[in-house]
């Protein structure tokens, strides 16, 4: 309740400071508006000058008539603002730009600001738009009982700068006292007439201090259901790698379904032939338990950037290198990276950190989408952690299984490659299959599958592997990850499916980890077989989403200096177009004249012109559309007595003169002359009186 | 002004604007505090134009239209339309006289100097199109003879427009021969209390006798048609009438015709005015009730309250003014 009672002491204050206001008028309020949103957005270095623009109204005496077609330039302006800004702040800032955007919105609106600040009749054409348009028919019937208060668009530009004032990050308290006493300073003049100053006070800021409060419960509201979404989301989520844990789907029930769709690109730089299919590993892990792989110990550190923007080295390069090029999702797998072995530097990866543990996961911490490059050795191992006494463990429950195969292929007393062979060789006589069986419960997953089912998907494939090698005294671990062996046609590269998931086995010999996958190759096979035929139809629409993700992509690499490069020549073209609009004007108005040549008006050289003149240089200016006679019955007041009584006569000769076919005598003629004459001298006197008073 | 009659000249010739002031004087005896109405009557009078009288009843439609009738001692005839009303009734009828056994023409009550049509859009539009003829050309065709109609010939139509129901509204081609269409309006608190005091006894109407003659009209109209139009002026009325048809909401703008009817009106202001010419502010005083009403909106601006008359004063106030 404080904030509320030290609002309402404030706006005590201030009850009366408005009571001497009064009716602030609007294009003050558009400047404090100005100022508030230079505050919170802290965009001083704009807000000034247009707040001086906006208050020199005060020294520029002089106003501008507005047509129709100058108002749609201004706002045409004002939308042309609104693409540049939008092009240079989606360039600069990439992820989140809207609220940027709102941030800078006050900016794009600066010609109608401008516009209705220094223009006459910029009122009158919006009311009068307005009520054509049959938008607002319903309300046109009330309108004529809203005469008194037309369409401003400084009330609009008030309303644009509290909602730019609004997308920051800043003080909310300020901005909500800011905005709140602003919409006061607004509402004030506009109070019913009966209302007592007081009891409105009192109501407004109630209401303003209720919509404080349910601002406030509706944000806690918000952050409360995030929560509560997040974790609902965070239970669901299966496509998430976990570097410490994997729980695997051995040992249960019913079929594997994995999703159809894409979930990253790989492209190969050079056109090696024996590069695809290529395993890209996730995580790997050290320990079995239950069917599940952990990680123990698993700790993550630090990767140095490397020199170039984007560049990280992972380790030492080599000349046999080869280069792949990844476009994924980076959320995807909540930052893990999707590598494959051996990889010695990645570049164009826009991410602030990058850290890996000693199991060879990297994760990043970044969102939206990249496309980075990934070099590495193909046969050379990684820098993955030296086996430790957990890569040889082989869990009390799978014992029995893994020693009768053991015993079942007599591994023992042959040397360690031969044991890899003969494993990798043991397998190529199970069944690949996605159904899972129902195990006995007795037995463990593992020891089923060696034993009796010999019939299962990669996971089983990898972990009895691991054991079986574990067994043989070979350190082995679990690795994790995707298998891209699927070329797209359409796309001119590898496309990676989520059903493309993968377990693979290490094994470390000759000092250093390598990869054997033990899982029969028709699998790849089996696993296309169970795609619909539409699939084809959603990877096209997948294409053209990485197309357009791609462009944008590029859009952003764009520095500064290209951007400026895009924008400077729209502006140019802009600028150009609006000159030949003005040129096009000027040569219609020639046109016309030239007409009226023709048709040879008369006595345009009428002496009664200087009147005109000397009167609108005094402010007394004839609109187009008002005749001299209606002119001079409303400037009427601004005339002495002697000059009203010269006026007239000289007006009517001068209408004689110019629109009686028959035209003056030359007495009368003269007549004009001399009475013109004599109102100048009376003018000029009056005007030396008035100055010396 | 200083006359210097000529020998062939009568004496009882009397200038424009005299005529004009003594016709204004004496309706102003009988309908009261209506000094423009008046004025654009005898403009559209003296221009040789008819009148469409839009407004309430009881404002004083009829009394305007008898006062001037009574005032310049011609034929006035009255004709109340109603749906039943055939073209027979307004234009006359060829009856067999059994003695001659020969048809002869009973003239009907147009065959009069100043014909009232009152509520004229009750009559069906059959009816409606026998005055087509008459207010254009100043003759009837009956019969396949022809017949002229009586010099000067003026139509003063009314109509109300709040009660719709039972009416034929006007075709467009009927509404673009009249050459005003204005409404009276009420008259303020003091000058009704007047016309209170007045009615106790007498209407006035009764005491109005006539102020001018048939020779003093020809003469007025006589003298509007030598007022004097300077082709800037003229290409003003064009520009104006142009700004109509290219408006916004409008489906049908106003019609050559109305460009004349325009001109024709502004030069009764003038003499009027005493003027030899026209000047630009006697166009812009009369182009709303001259050219409103030849105006088709369009269903939907009519819908959003758009008037003919907002569409007529945006052009004018679109149009720089000759000056």
């Amino acid at each position: 309740m404080t904030p509320t009672g030290k609002r309402l002491g404030r706006l005590g204050l201030g009850k009366l400071r408005l009571g001497k206001l009064g009716a602030i008028d609007s294009a003050s309020l558009c400047s404090l508006a100005i100022a508030l949103w230079g505050y919170q957005t802290s965009l001083f270095f704009v807000a000034l000058p247009i707040i001086l623009i906006l208050e020199a109204r005060h020294v520029i005496q002089q106003r501008w008539q507005i047509s129709l077609s100058d108002l749609k330039e201004a706002g045409k302006l004002c939308a042309a603002l609104l693409a540049i800004l939008l092009v240079i702040i989606v360039t600069v800032k990439k992820s989140v730009f809207i609220y940027t955007l709102l941030q800078w919105l006050p900016v794009a609106g600066l010609p109608l600001l401008i516009a209705q600040t220094y223009g006459l009749g910029v009122q009158t054409l919006l009311t009068e738009q307005f009520q054509k348009g049959n938008y607002i028919s319903q309300a046109s019937h009330r309108s004529s009982l809203r005469q008194h208060s037309p369409f401003n668009l400084h009330h609009l530009y008030f309303g644009v700068c509290i909602a730019a004032s609004s997308a920051t990050d800043s003080d909310h308290f300020v901005f909500y006292i800011g905005a709140t006493t602003l919409t006061g300073l607004l509402l004030w003049p506009l109070r019913p007439a009966r209302s007592e100053p007081a009891l409105w006070l009192l109501l407004f800021c109630l209401s303003a201090g209720l919509g404080f409060a349910g601002h406030r419960q509706l944000a806690h509201f918000q952050q409360q259901l995030e929560a509560q979404v997040i974790a609902m989301i965070g239970n669901m989520a299966s496509g998430a790698v976990n570097p410490d844990g994997n729980s695997t789907r051995m040992g249960s029930v019913g079929r594997l379904k994995l999703s159809n769709s894409i979930a990253f690109r790989v492209k190969a730089d050079q056109a090696l032939p024996d590069t695809f299919p290529v395993l890209l590993q996730e995580a790997t892990y050290n320990q079995y338990k239950l069917s599940t792989w952990t990680a123990e110990n698993s700790l993550f550190s630090d990767v140095p950037p490397g020199s170039d923007d984007g560049e990280w080295i992972l380790g030492p390069a080599t000349e046999q290198d080869v280069t792949l090029t990844i476009s994924t999702d980076l959320e995807r797998g909540d930052g893990i990276l999707t590598l494959p072995r051996g990889t010695s530097r990645l570049q164009q990866l826009p991410v602030e950190e990058m850290q890996r543990n000693q199991f060879g996961a990297v994760q990043v911490n970044a969102k939206g989408s990249a496309a980075y490059q990934v070099q590495f050795s193909r046969g050379t191992g990684s820098l993955d952690a030296r086996p430790t006494s957990a890569d040889l463990q082989v869990p009390n429950v799978d014992k029995a299984a893994v020693e009768s195969v053991f015993d079942q292929l007599s591994l023992t007393g042959k040397s360690e490659r031969e044991i890899v062979s003969l494993i990798a060789a043991y397998f190529q006589d199970f069944q690949y299959s996605l159904d899972l069986i129902k195990p006995d419960p007795a037995v463990s997953a593992v020891s089923d599958f060696l034993l009796n089912t010999q019939t299962g998907h990669c996971e089983y494939f990898a972990s009895a592997t691991a054991l079986l090698l574990r067994e043989a005294g070979i350190p082995a671990r679990y690795a994790v990850g995707y298998s891209a062996h699927e070329f797209s046609s359409l796309e001119g590269q590898y496309i990676v499916r989520s059903r493309d998931a993968h377990a693979w086995t290490l094994f470390y010999l000759d000092g250093r980890w390598q990869t054997l996958d033990t899982t029969p190759p028709d699998w790849t096979a089996q696993e296309k077989a169970m795609t619909s035929p539409l699939q084809v139809i959603s990877d096209f629409f997948a294409f053209l989403g990485f197309q357009a993700s791609y462009r944008i992509r590029q859009l952003g690499e764009l520095g500064l200096k290209e951007v400026l490069m895009i924008v400077i020549p729209l502006f140019c073209y802009l600028l150009w177009r609006s000159v030949q609009v003005f040129q096009g004007q000027q040569t219609n108005s020639t046109a016309n004249t030239n007409q009226l040549k023709q048709q040879k008006p008369n006595g345009l050289d009428s002496e009664f012109y200087q009147i005109e003149k000397t009167l609108s240089e005094q402010g007394l200016e004839r609109l187009r559309t008002e005749s001299f006679l209606q002119w001079g019955d409303r400037i009427q007041a601004a005339l002495s007595p002697s000059q009203q009584s010269t006026f007239k006569p000289a007006l009517i000769l001068h209408y004689r003169y110019r629109f009686d076919p028959q035209g003056l005598t030359a007495t009368e003629r003269q007549q004009l002359q001399s009475l013109s004459q004599q109102w100048l001298v009376e003018h000029s006197k009056k005007n030396a009186e008035e100055q010396n008073h | 002004m200083a006359l210097s009659p000529l020998p062939t000249q009568k004496p009882a010739n009397l200038s424009g604007q005299a005529v004009y002031q003594r016709l204004s004087d004496n309706i102003q005896q009988v309908v009261k505090g209506q000094p423009a109405a008046i004025r654009k009557l005898l403009a559209a009078f003296a221009s040789g134009g008819h009148v469409l009288l839009e407004d309430h009843p009881g404002t004083g439609k009829t009394t305007l239209a008898k006062a001037l009738a009574f005032s310049v001692d011609v034929a006035f005839k009255r004709i109340q339309f109603t749906p039943d009303l055939l073209p027979s009734d307004i234009l006359g009828v060829s009856i067999l006289d059994p003695e001659n056994r020969t048809f002869h023409f009973h003239e009907g009550p147009i065959f009069a100097n100043i014909v009232l049509a009152d509520e004229i859009n009750r009559a069906s539009p059959r009816t409606q199109s026998a005055l087509l003829e008459a207010k254009a050309e100043s003759q009837v065709s009956v019969d396949g003879t022809l017949n002229q109609l009586k010099d000067p010939f003026f139509v003063i139509a009314t109509q109300n427009p709040v009660d719709a129901r039972g009416t034929y509204p006007l075709p467009e081609a009927q509404m673009d021969r009249f050459a005003l269409q204005f409404r009276l309006g009420y008259i303020s608190a003091e000058t009704e209390v007047e016309i209170l005091s007045h009615q106790i006894e007498t209407h006035p109407i009764e005491t109005v006798s006539p102020c001018v003659t048939r020779e003093d009209i020809f003469g007025l109209k006589q003298q509007v048609k030598q007022i004097r139009v300077s082709p800037e002026l003229k290409r003003y009325v064009v520009d104006i009438v142009n700004a109509t048809r290219q408006a916004e909401g409008v489906q049908l703008g106003a019609s050559p015709r109305g460009s004349i009817a325009l001109m024709k009106v502004a030069q009764a202001l003038a003499l009027f005015d005493g003027y030899d010419f026209v000047t630009p502010d006697h166009i812009q005083e009369i182009a709303v009730p001259v050219l409103a009403h030849r105006l088709v909106m369009e269903a939907q601006s009519r819908f959003s309250g758009h008037t003919a008359e907002q569409v007529v004063t945006d052009s004018l106030k679109s149009l720089p003014v000759p000056a």
